[in-house]
Protein backbone atom coordinates (compact mmCIF):
# COMPACT_ATOMS: atom_id res chain seq x y z
CA UNK A 1 0.00 0.00 0.00
CA UNK A 2 2.32 2.16 1.20
CA UNK A 3 4.60 1.14 -1.86
CA UNK A 4 1.59 1.89 -4.76
CA UNK A 5 1.63 5.48 -3.01
CA UNK A 6 5.23 6.28 -3.52
CA UNK A 7 4.62 5.08 -6.87
CA UNK A 8 1.78 7.35 -7.26
CA UNK A 9 3.55 10.45 -5.68
CA UNK A 10 6.38 9.67 -7.62
CA UNK A 11 4.77 9.53 -11.02
CA UNK A 12 2.49 12.83 -10.34
CA UNK A 13 5.91 14.59 -9.44
CA UNK A 14 7.51 13.61 -12.47
CA UNK A 15 4.44 14.58 -14.72
CA UNK A 16 4.28 18.16 -12.38
CA UNK A 17 8.02 18.54 -13.40
CA UNK A 18 7.48 18.06 -17.33
CA UNK A 19 4.50 20.28 -17.10
CA UNK A 20 6.96 23.38 -15.57
CA UNK A 21 9.21 22.10 -18.28
CA UNK A 22 6.96 22.63 -21.07
CA UNK A 23 5.58 25.61 -19.66
CA UNK A 24 9.09 26.89 -19.69
CA UNK A 25 9.70 26.18 -22.81
CA UNK A 26 6.00 27.93 -24.28
CA UNK A 27 7.64 31.05 -22.17
CA UNK A 28 10.59 30.95 -23.62
CA UNK A 29 9.42 30.73 -27.22
CA UNK A 30 8.21 34.07 -26.95
CA UNK A 31 10.47 35.47 -25.00
CA UNK A 32 12.83 34.60 -27.70
CA UNK A 33 10.48 35.76 -30.73
CA UNK A 34 11.50 39.19 -29.51
CA UNK A 35 14.79 38.36 -28.49
CA UNK A 36 17.36 39.92 -31.28
CA UNK A 37 19.91 37.41 -32.45
CA UNK A 38 23.28 38.35 -33.56
CA UNK A 39 24.05 36.73 -36.95
CA UNK A 40 27.27 35.70 -38.03
CA UNK A 41 27.10 37.55 -40.69
CA UNK A 42 27.17 41.23 -38.85
CA UNK A 43 30.56 40.13 -38.07
CA UNK A 44 33.06 42.44 -40.09
CA UNK A 45 35.34 40.14 -42.49
CA UNK A 46 38.55 40.79 -41.13
CA UNK A 47 37.19 40.03 -37.52
CA UNK A 48 35.79 36.51 -39.20
CA UNK A 49 39.33 35.74 -41.12
CA UNK A 50 41.24 36.62 -37.56
CA UNK A 51 39.37 34.29 -35.88
CA UNK A 52 37.82 31.07 -38.77
CA UNK A 53 41.04 28.78 -38.16
CA UNK A 54 41.99 29.77 -41.77
CA UNK A 55 39.17 27.84 -43.42
CA UNK A 56 37.83 31.34 -45.17
CA UNK A 57 36.52 29.61 -47.88
CA UNK A 58 34.49 27.43 -45.92
CA UNK A 59 33.26 30.11 -43.97
CA UNK A 60 32.48 32.34 -47.36
CA UNK A 61 30.63 29.39 -48.38
CA UNK A 62 28.62 29.58 -45.02
CA UNK A 63 27.99 33.00 -45.71
CA UNK A 64 26.98 32.81 -49.42
CA UNK A 65 24.25 29.91 -48.20
CA UNK A 66 22.85 32.40 -45.88
CA UNK A 67 22.45 34.93 -48.68
CA UNK A 68 20.74 32.51 -50.25
CA UNK A 69 18.63 32.21 -47.77
CA UNK A 70 17.71 35.44 -47.51
CA UNK A 71 17.53 35.68 -51.21
CA UNK A 72 14.94 33.11 -51.61
CA UNK A 73 12.80 33.96 -48.72
CA UNK A 74 12.79 37.30 -50.01
CA UNK A 75 13.12 40.40 -47.13
CA UNK A 76 14.35 37.56 -44.60
CA UNK A 77 17.03 40.17 -44.57
CA UNK A 78 17.08 43.90 -45.83
CA UNK A 79 18.94 44.21 -48.91
CA UNK A 80 22.02 46.30 -47.05
CA UNK A 81 22.46 43.01 -45.17
CA UNK A 82 22.17 41.31 -47.79
CA UNK A 83 25.17 43.23 -49.55
CA UNK A 84 26.84 43.35 -47.27
CA UNK A 85 27.04 39.62 -46.32
CA UNK A 86 28.30 39.50 -49.75
CA UNK A 87 30.77 42.03 -49.42
CA UNK A 88 32.43 39.96 -46.65
CA UNK A 89 31.51 36.62 -48.68
CA UNK A 90 33.99 38.39 -51.41
CA UNK A 91 36.26 39.25 -48.85
CA UNK A 92 36.70 36.10 -47.04
CA UNK A 93 37.01 34.17 -50.45
CA UNK A 94 37.96 36.55 -53.36
CA UNK A 95 38.36 34.26 -55.75
CA UNK A 96 34.33 32.64 -55.38
CA UNK A 97 33.10 34.48 -58.33
CA UNK A 98 29.18 34.06 -58.68
CA UNK A 99 28.66 36.14 -54.98
CA UNK A 100 30.15 39.33 -57.57
CA UNK A 101 27.98 38.25 -60.43
CA UNK A 102 24.76 37.39 -58.08
CA UNK A 103 24.82 40.71 -56.18
CA UNK A 104 24.81 43.33 -58.97
CA UNK A 105 22.34 41.74 -61.13
CA UNK A 106 19.58 41.20 -58.04
CA UNK A 107 20.95 44.02 -55.34
CA UNK A 108 19.75 46.64 -57.38
CA UNK A 109 16.33 44.81 -58.10
CA UNK A 110 15.79 44.69 -54.80
CA UNK A 111 16.31 48.48 -53.46
CA UNK A 112 17.64 50.78 -56.28
CA UNK A 113 19.65 52.78 -52.72
CA UNK A 114 21.83 49.78 -53.06
CA UNK A 115 23.07 50.11 -56.43
CA UNK A 116 26.20 51.56 -55.78
CA UNK A 117 27.11 49.25 -53.00
CA UNK A 118 26.77 46.23 -55.65
CA UNK A 119 28.29 47.92 -58.97
CA UNK A 120 31.44 48.43 -56.00
CA UNK A 121 31.18 44.93 -55.14
CA UNK A 122 31.15 43.50 -59.05
CA UNK A 123 33.44 46.11 -60.18
CA UNK A 124 36.07 44.55 -57.50
CA UNK A 125 35.25 41.15 -59.18
CA UNK A 126 36.17 42.66 -62.07
CA UNK A 127 39.98 43.76 -61.00
CA UNK A 128 39.97 40.43 -59.45
CA UNK A 129 40.98 39.39 -63.28
CA UNK A 130 38.33 36.37 -62.30
CA UNK A 131 37.26 34.16 -65.88
CA UNK A 132 33.41 34.45 -65.01
CA UNK A 133 31.68 36.24 -67.54
CA UNK A 134 28.45 36.92 -65.69
CA UNK A 135 30.31 39.52 -63.23
CA UNK A 136 30.86 41.61 -66.16
CA UNK A 137 27.66 41.05 -68.35
CA UNK A 138 25.79 41.63 -64.91
CA UNK A 139 27.75 44.70 -64.39
CA UNK A 140 27.27 46.03 -67.82
CA UNK A 141 23.32 45.39 -67.53
CA UNK A 142 23.10 46.68 -64.30
CA UNK A 143 24.72 50.28 -65.29
CA UNK A 144 22.78 50.43 -68.91
CA UNK A 145 19.12 49.27 -66.84
CA UNK A 146 19.41 51.13 -63.66
CA UNK A 147 21.63 53.97 -64.36
CA UNK A 148 21.63 54.68 -67.53
CA UNK A 149 24.98 54.76 -67.82
CA UNK A 150 26.24 54.02 -71.98
CA UNK A 151 29.72 54.27 -71.32
CA UNK A 152 29.99 51.80 -68.46
CA UNK A 153 27.92 49.52 -69.75
CA UNK A 154 29.66 49.52 -73.14
CA UNK A 155 33.20 49.33 -71.79
CA UNK A 156 31.60 46.07 -69.46
CA UNK A 157 30.05 44.61 -72.47
CA UNK A 158 33.54 44.79 -74.12
CA UNK A 159 35.26 42.98 -70.95
CA UNK A 160 32.47 40.08 -71.32
CA UNK A 161 32.78 39.69 -74.91
CA UNK A 162 36.62 39.21 -74.31
CA UNK A 163 36.30 37.40 -71.34
CA UNK A 164 37.33 33.24 -72.06
CA UNK A 165 34.52 31.02 -72.31
CA UNK A 166 31.95 33.48 -73.00
CA UNK A 167 29.02 31.45 -74.52
CA UNK A 168 28.14 32.59 -77.96
CA UNK A 169 24.81 33.97 -77.65
CA UNK A 170 26.24 36.18 -74.60
CA UNK A 171 28.88 37.41 -76.72
CA UNK A 172 26.41 38.71 -79.50
CA UNK A 173 24.54 40.52 -77.22
CA UNK A 174 27.40 42.20 -75.51
CA UNK A 175 28.85 42.98 -78.86
CA UNK A 176 25.35 44.12 -80.10
CA UNK A 177 24.92 46.11 -77.45
CA UNK A 178 23.78 50.34 -78.91
CA UNK A 179 22.18 48.59 -81.80
CA UNK A 180 18.58 48.18 -80.45
CA UNK A 181 16.19 50.63 -81.76
CA UNK A 182 14.67 51.09 -78.97
CA UNK A 183 15.77 50.43 -74.86
CA UNK A 184 12.59 48.49 -74.55
CA UNK A 185 14.06 46.04 -77.31
CA UNK A 186 17.59 46.41 -75.56
CA UNK A 187 16.09 45.64 -72.58
CA UNK A 188 13.90 42.32 -73.48
CA UNK A 189 17.50 40.90 -75.09
CA UNK A 190 19.19 41.21 -72.14
CA UNK A 191 16.46 39.56 -70.00
CA UNK A 192 16.32 36.66 -72.38
CA UNK A 193 20.05 36.26 -72.34
CA UNK A 194 20.23 36.43 -69.08
CA UNK A 195 17.21 33.90 -68.60
CA UNK A 196 18.57 31.87 -71.08
CA UNK A 197 22.36 31.37 -69.76
CA UNK A 198 21.46 31.36 -66.10
CA UNK A 199 22.29 28.47 -64.31
CA UNK A 200 20.53 29.01 -61.08
CA UNK A 201 16.68 29.19 -60.47
CA UNK A 202 16.52 32.53 -58.45
CA UNK A 203 18.34 34.28 -61.66
CA UNK A 204 16.35 32.67 -64.20
CA UNK A 205 13.10 33.46 -61.98
CA UNK A 206 14.15 36.94 -61.79
CA UNK A 207 14.55 37.42 -65.53
CA UNK A 208 11.49 35.23 -66.53
CA UNK A 209 9.07 37.21 -64.10
CA UNK A 210 11.02 40.56 -66.04
CA UNK A 211 10.22 39.22 -69.04
CA UNK A 212 6.70 38.49 -68.20
CA UNK A 213 6.34 42.22 -66.09
CA UNK A 214 7.33 43.42 -69.47
CA UNK A 215 4.49 41.70 -71.72
CA UNK A 216 1.70 42.94 -69.45
CA UNK A 217 2.73 46.57 -69.37
CA UNK A 218 2.94 45.77 -73.41
CA UNK A 219 -0.54 44.21 -73.38
CA UNK A 220 -1.99 46.45 -71.49
CA UNK A 221 -0.77 49.46 -73.87
CA UNK A 222 -2.24 47.32 -76.92
CA UNK A 223 -5.41 47.31 -75.20
CA UNK A 224 -5.68 51.18 -74.13
CA UNK A 225 -5.17 52.11 -78.19
CA UNK A 226 -8.16 49.24 -79.12
CA UNK A 227 -10.24 50.66 -76.17
CA UNK A 228 -9.29 54.24 -77.89
CA UNK A 229 -9.82 52.96 -81.67
CA UNK A 230 -12.95 50.98 -80.56
CA UNK A 231 -14.84 54.08 -78.16
CA UNK A 232 -13.35 57.18 -79.24
CA UNK A 233 -11.31 57.84 -76.21
CA UNK A 234 -9.05 56.25 -73.73
CA UNK A 235 -10.53 54.59 -70.65
CA UNK A 236 -10.72 56.33 -67.31
CA UNK A 237 -9.50 53.45 -65.26
CA UNK A 238 -8.35 50.13 -66.10
CA UNK A 239 -11.14 48.52 -65.24
CA UNK A 240 -12.64 49.47 -68.39
CA UNK A 241 -10.79 47.37 -70.37
CA UNK A 242 -12.54 44.24 -68.61
CA UNK A 243 -16.19 45.92 -68.73
CA UNK A 244 -15.59 46.58 -72.41
CA UNK A 245 -14.52 42.89 -72.83
CA UNK A 246 -10.86 43.79 -74.38
CA UNK A 247 -9.65 41.87 -71.85
CA UNK A 248 -11.12 39.06 -69.00
CA UNK A 249 -9.08 40.03 -66.32
CA UNK A 250 -6.17 42.54 -65.27
CA UNK A 251 -3.30 40.57 -65.61
CA UNK A 252 -1.24 40.09 -62.07
CA UNK A 253 2.18 41.11 -61.97
CA UNK A 254 5.01 39.29 -60.79
CA UNK A 255 6.20 42.27 -58.76
CA UNK A 256 2.94 42.78 -57.27
CA UNK A 257 2.25 46.36 -59.52
CA UNK A 258 -0.89 47.22 -59.95
CA UNK A 259 -1.67 49.09 -62.50
CA UNK A 260 -3.52 52.36 -63.58
CA UNK A 261 -4.24 54.65 -66.36
CA UNK A 262 -4.76 58.65 -66.30
CA UNK A 263 -7.38 58.60 -69.37
CA UNK A 264 -4.61 60.43 -71.40
CA UNK A 265 -3.66 56.39 -72.42
CA UNK A 266 -0.77 56.41 -70.03
CA UNK A 267 -0.12 53.87 -67.71
CA UNK A 268 0.69 54.13 -63.89
CA UNK A 269 2.31 51.66 -61.64
CA UNK A 270 2.18 51.30 -57.90
CA UNK A 271 3.26 48.61 -55.76
CA UNK A 272 0.52 47.07 -54.02
CA UNK A 273 -3.34 47.49 -53.96
CA UNK B 1 70.32 -2.98 -32.12
CA UNK B 2 67.99 -0.38 -34.46
CA UNK B 3 66.04 -3.00 -35.72
CA UNK B 4 65.67 -3.98 -31.50
CA UNK B 5 64.61 0.37 -30.84
CA UNK B 6 61.87 0.25 -33.82
CA UNK B 7 60.77 -3.01 -32.82
CA UNK B 8 59.92 -1.81 -29.25
CA UNK B 9 58.74 1.11 -30.66
CA UNK B 10 55.72 -0.68 -33.12
CA UNK B 11 55.22 -2.55 -30.06
CA UNK B 12 54.14 0.91 -28.39
CA UNK B 13 52.82 2.08 -31.87
CA UNK B 14 50.50 -0.66 -32.32
CA UNK B 15 49.26 -1.08 -28.95
CA UNK B 16 48.32 2.67 -28.53
CA UNK B 17 46.92 2.42 -32.70
CA UNK B 18 44.64 -0.60 -31.04
CA UNK B 19 43.77 1.16 -27.93
CA UNK B 20 42.91 4.85 -29.99
CA UNK B 21 40.27 3.12 -31.95
CA UNK B 22 38.93 1.19 -29.46
CA UNK B 23 38.05 4.58 -27.73
CA UNK B 24 34.03 5.79 -28.08
CA UNK B 25 35.20 9.28 -28.73
CA UNK B 26 37.18 8.23 -31.66
CA UNK B 27 33.91 6.81 -33.28
CA UNK B 28 31.64 9.07 -31.50
CA UNK B 29 33.27 12.25 -33.86
CA UNK B 30 34.15 10.01 -37.36
CA UNK B 31 30.17 9.29 -37.18
CA UNK B 32 29.94 13.36 -36.66
CA UNK B 33 32.03 13.45 -39.50
CA UNK B 34 29.97 11.24 -41.85
CA UNK B 35 26.93 13.17 -41.30
CA UNK B 36 28.63 16.48 -41.73
CA UNK B 37 30.31 15.67 -45.11
CA UNK B 38 27.49 14.23 -46.45
CA UNK B 39 25.13 16.73 -44.87
CA UNK B 40 27.43 19.22 -47.99
CA UNK B 41 25.24 17.38 -50.51
CA UNK B 42 22.20 18.94 -49.28
CA UNK B 43 24.01 22.28 -48.56
CA UNK B 44 25.69 22.45 -52.07
CA UNK B 45 21.58 21.92 -53.46
CA UNK B 46 20.22 25.22 -51.93
CA UNK B 47 23.48 27.43 -53.12
CA UNK B 48 22.21 28.51 -55.92
CA UNK B 49 24.26 26.04 -58.69
CA UNK B 50 27.27 26.64 -56.58
CA UNK B 51 26.92 22.91 -55.29
CA UNK B 52 31.02 22.06 -55.94
CA UNK B 53 32.42 24.55 -54.09
CA UNK B 54 30.19 24.47 -51.49
CA UNK B 55 30.69 20.59 -51.33
CA UNK B 56 34.85 20.89 -52.00
CA UNK B 57 34.89 24.18 -49.37
CA UNK B 58 33.15 23.10 -46.41
CA UNK B 59 34.39 19.26 -47.11
CA UNK B 60 37.64 19.90 -46.83
CA UNK B 61 37.43 21.85 -43.45
CA UNK B 62 34.72 19.48 -42.48
CA UNK B 63 37.99 16.40 -42.89
CA UNK B 64 40.18 19.44 -40.92
CA UNK B 65 38.19 20.23 -38.25
CA UNK B 66 36.60 16.78 -37.00
CA UNK B 67 40.47 15.73 -37.19
CA UNK B 68 41.96 18.22 -35.45
CA UNK B 69 38.98 17.25 -32.74
CA UNK B 70 39.93 13.54 -33.07
CA UNK B 71 43.80 13.99 -32.48
CA UNK B 72 43.02 16.92 -29.42
CA UNK B 73 40.68 14.70 -27.94
CA UNK B 74 42.65 11.65 -28.21
CA UNK B 75 46.38 12.71 -28.15
CA UNK B 76 45.97 15.18 -24.81
CA UNK B 77 45.39 11.99 -22.41
CA UNK B 78 47.26 10.02 -23.88
CA UNK B 79 50.57 9.81 -21.49
CA UNK B 80 47.68 11.30 -18.91
CA UNK B 81 45.90 7.94 -18.97
CA UNK B 82 49.15 5.80 -18.85
CA UNK B 83 50.61 8.15 -15.66
CA UNK B 84 47.15 8.00 -14.19
CA UNK B 85 46.70 4.18 -14.29
CA UNK B 86 50.08 3.51 -13.51
CA UNK B 87 50.83 1.51 -16.86
CA UNK B 88 53.88 3.76 -17.16
CA UNK B 89 55.82 2.07 -14.35
CA UNK B 90 55.07 -1.43 -16.23
CA UNK B 91 56.12 -0.13 -19.99
CA UNK B 92 59.34 1.40 -17.95
CA UNK B 93 59.98 -1.11 -16.19
CA UNK B 94 60.64 -3.12 -19.43
CA UNK B 95 63.89 -2.09 -21.81
CA UNK B 96 62.23 0.43 -23.50
CA UNK B 97 62.99 4.58 -22.97
CA UNK B 98 61.10 7.33 -22.22
CA UNK B 99 61.93 8.60 -26.05
CA UNK B 100 60.75 4.88 -27.16
CA UNK B 101 57.65 5.47 -25.49
CA UNK B 102 56.71 8.87 -26.72
CA UNK B 103 57.58 8.00 -30.63
CA UNK B 104 55.55 4.49 -30.32
CA UNK B 105 52.44 7.07 -28.53
CA UNK B 106 52.93 9.28 -31.67
CA UNK B 107 53.05 6.78 -34.49
CA UNK B 108 49.98 5.02 -32.89
CA UNK B 109 48.15 8.06 -32.83
CA UNK B 110 48.99 9.35 -35.88
CA UNK B 111 48.16 6.03 -37.70
CA UNK B 112 44.44 5.93 -35.74
CA UNK B 113 43.72 9.75 -36.72
CA UNK B 114 45.04 9.35 -40.18
CA UNK B 115 42.93 6.12 -40.38
CA UNK B 116 39.85 7.96 -39.41
CA UNK B 117 40.95 10.97 -41.95
CA UNK B 118 41.26 8.01 -44.75
CA UNK B 119 37.74 6.81 -43.87
CA UNK B 120 36.59 11.44 -44.24
CA UNK B 121 38.24 11.41 -47.45
CA UNK B 122 36.83 8.10 -48.72
CA UNK B 123 33.14 9.74 -48.08
CA UNK B 124 34.80 13.30 -49.10
CA UNK B 125 35.77 12.05 -52.59
CA UNK B 126 32.06 10.38 -52.76
CA UNK B 127 30.34 13.18 -52.64
CA UNK B 128 32.63 14.94 -54.96
CA UNK B 129 32.11 12.29 -57.88
CA UNK B 130 27.98 12.90 -56.74
CA UNK B 131 28.06 16.56 -56.90
CA UNK B 132 29.72 16.53 -60.68
CA UNK B 133 33.07 17.23 -59.28
CA UNK B 134 35.01 13.65 -60.51
CA UNK B 135 38.01 12.66 -58.91
CA UNK B 136 39.17 15.31 -57.04
CA UNK B 137 43.13 15.04 -56.86
CA UNK B 138 43.85 18.49 -55.52
CA UNK B 139 41.69 18.04 -52.63
CA UNK B 140 44.00 14.84 -51.81
CA UNK B 141 46.73 17.19 -52.07
CA UNK B 142 45.03 19.12 -49.35
CA UNK B 143 44.50 16.69 -47.26
CA UNK B 144 48.16 15.21 -47.41
CA UNK B 145 49.01 18.70 -45.98
CA UNK B 146 45.96 18.35 -43.11
CA UNK B 147 47.54 15.38 -42.50
CA UNK B 148 50.92 16.68 -42.20
CA UNK B 149 49.28 19.43 -39.52
CA UNK B 150 47.58 16.79 -37.78
CA UNK B 151 50.60 14.79 -37.12
CA UNK B 152 52.13 18.00 -35.53
CA UNK B 153 49.14 18.50 -33.59
CA UNK B 154 49.00 15.44 -32.17
CA UNK B 155 53.26 15.52 -30.96
CA UNK B 156 52.12 18.99 -29.65
CA UNK B 157 49.06 17.44 -27.57
CA UNK B 158 51.28 14.47 -26.66
CA UNK B 159 54.13 17.18 -25.45
CA UNK B 160 51.33 18.87 -23.06
CA UNK B 161 49.97 15.26 -22.04
CA UNK B 162 53.15 14.84 -20.32
CA UNK B 163 53.03 17.35 -17.67
CA UNK B 164 48.76 18.41 -17.98
CA UNK B 165 45.47 17.21 -17.11
CA UNK B 166 43.53 16.60 -20.10
CA UNK B 167 41.04 19.47 -20.05
CA UNK B 168 43.97 21.97 -19.63
CA UNK B 169 45.92 20.21 -22.28
CA UNK B 170 43.13 20.95 -24.61
CA UNK B 171 42.85 24.31 -23.57
CA UNK B 172 46.60 25.10 -24.01
CA UNK B 173 46.23 22.70 -27.38
CA UNK B 174 43.31 24.64 -29.24
CA UNK B 175 44.86 28.19 -27.74
CA UNK B 176 48.37 26.59 -29.52
CA UNK B 177 46.22 26.30 -32.98
CA UNK B 178 44.32 28.99 -32.72
CA UNK B 179 47.71 31.41 -32.32
CA UNK B 180 49.58 29.32 -34.94
CA UNK B 181 46.50 29.87 -37.77
CA UNK B 182 46.93 33.95 -36.58
CA UNK B 183 50.25 34.31 -36.53
CA UNK B 184 50.99 35.88 -40.08
CA UNK B 185 47.83 38.53 -38.98
CA UNK B 186 48.99 39.42 -35.59
CA UNK B 187 52.84 40.54 -36.94
CA UNK B 188 51.25 42.39 -40.91
CA UNK B 189 48.57 43.74 -37.50
CA UNK B 190 51.43 44.82 -35.08
CA UNK B 191 53.52 46.23 -38.27
CA UNK B 192 51.40 49.47 -37.53
CA UNK B 193 52.03 49.56 -34.03
CA UNK B 194 55.19 49.99 -31.33
CA UNK B 195 58.31 48.17 -32.97
CA UNK B 196 58.57 46.43 -29.67
CA UNK B 197 55.06 44.46 -29.95
CA UNK B 198 55.98 43.75 -33.61
CA UNK B 199 59.45 42.11 -32.50
CA UNK B 200 57.73 40.36 -29.92
CA UNK B 201 55.17 38.75 -32.45
CA UNK B 202 58.13 38.51 -34.91
CA UNK B 203 59.88 36.31 -32.57
CA UNK B 204 56.71 34.23 -31.18
CA UNK B 205 56.36 34.31 -35.18
CA UNK B 206 58.98 32.24 -35.96
CA UNK B 207 59.01 30.31 -32.60
CA UNK B 208 55.23 29.07 -31.94
CA UNK B 209 53.76 26.25 -34.62
CA UNK B 210 53.10 28.12 -37.79
CA UNK B 211 50.13 26.70 -39.13
CA UNK B 212 49.11 28.49 -42.10
CA UNK B 213 51.62 26.70 -43.93
CA UNK B 214 49.35 23.48 -43.92
CA UNK B 215 46.58 25.51 -45.11
CA UNK B 216 46.22 24.71 -49.04
CA UNK B 217 42.46 25.01 -49.38
CA UNK B 218 41.89 27.82 -50.54
CA UNK B 219 44.39 27.24 -53.38
CA UNK B 220 43.14 24.24 -54.52
CA UNK B 221 39.49 24.95 -54.34
CA UNK B 222 41.00 27.06 -57.50
CA UNK B 223 42.72 24.31 -59.39
CA UNK B 224 46.20 26.23 -57.71
CA UNK B 225 48.88 23.29 -56.21
CA UNK B 226 51.81 24.65 -54.19
CA UNK B 227 55.40 23.92 -55.72
CA UNK B 228 57.19 21.03 -54.96
CA UNK B 229 59.81 23.18 -53.40
CA UNK B 230 56.57 24.45 -50.61
CA UNK B 231 55.65 20.72 -50.17
CA UNK B 232 59.16 19.69 -49.43
CA UNK B 233 60.16 23.09 -46.93
CA UNK B 234 56.25 22.10 -45.22
CA UNK B 235 57.25 18.18 -44.58
CA UNK B 236 60.33 19.42 -43.23
CA UNK B 237 59.10 22.33 -40.72
CA UNK B 238 56.60 19.82 -39.75
CA UNK B 239 59.39 16.86 -39.36
CA UNK B 240 61.65 19.29 -37.21
CA UNK B 241 58.70 20.67 -35.08
CA UNK B 242 57.93 17.56 -34.16
CA UNK B 243 60.73 15.92 -33.44
CA UNK B 244 61.14 18.52 -31.00
CA UNK B 245 58.10 18.51 -29.17
CA UNK B 246 58.67 14.30 -29.13
CA UNK B 247 61.62 14.95 -27.46
CA UNK B 248 61.11 17.97 -25.44
CA UNK B 249 57.54 15.24 -24.46
CA UNK B 250 60.27 12.51 -23.65
CA UNK B 251 62.86 14.88 -21.18
CA UNK B 252 59.96 16.33 -19.04
CA UNK B 253 58.43 12.63 -18.55
CA UNK B 254 62.25 11.42 -17.79
CA UNK B 255 62.37 14.25 -15.51
CA UNK B 256 59.00 13.56 -13.66
CA UNK B 257 58.55 11.65 -10.78
CA UNK B 258 56.41 8.40 -10.24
Amino acid sequence: MQLAQNSTLRTIFFLGLFVCLIATQYTYESYAAHRGVLPLSNLPAPVLKVTDLGLNSAVASLLWLNVVQNVVLYFGASSATISSDINAVTQLDPKFSYPYAFAVLMIPGFDRSQTQAAIDIATRGVDEHLTDWRIPYYLGFTYFFYLKDNANAIKYMHITAETPGVPAGIKVTALNYGLSKTMHEQTRQFWQSIHDSATDDVVRQNAQDNLDHMDIVEGLQAALELYKRIHGAYPKAIGDLVTSGILTSIPEDPFGITFATDGEGHLTFSLGQ
Amino acid sequence: MKHTHLTRIFVVAKNTFKESVRDKVFYALFAFAFVAITFTIFLGSISLDEDLHIVRSLGLAGIYLFGVLITVFLGTSLMYKEIERRTLYFILSKPISHGQVIAGKFLGLFSSVALSIAGMTIIYLGVVWYSGGGFDTLGLLAIFFEIIEVGLLIALSIFFSTFSKPLPSIVYALLVIYIGHSLGMLVDFTKRGSALAHDVVQGLYYVLPNLEKFDIRDLVLYGNAPSLTAVFLVILYATIYTIILLAGGALLLQKREF
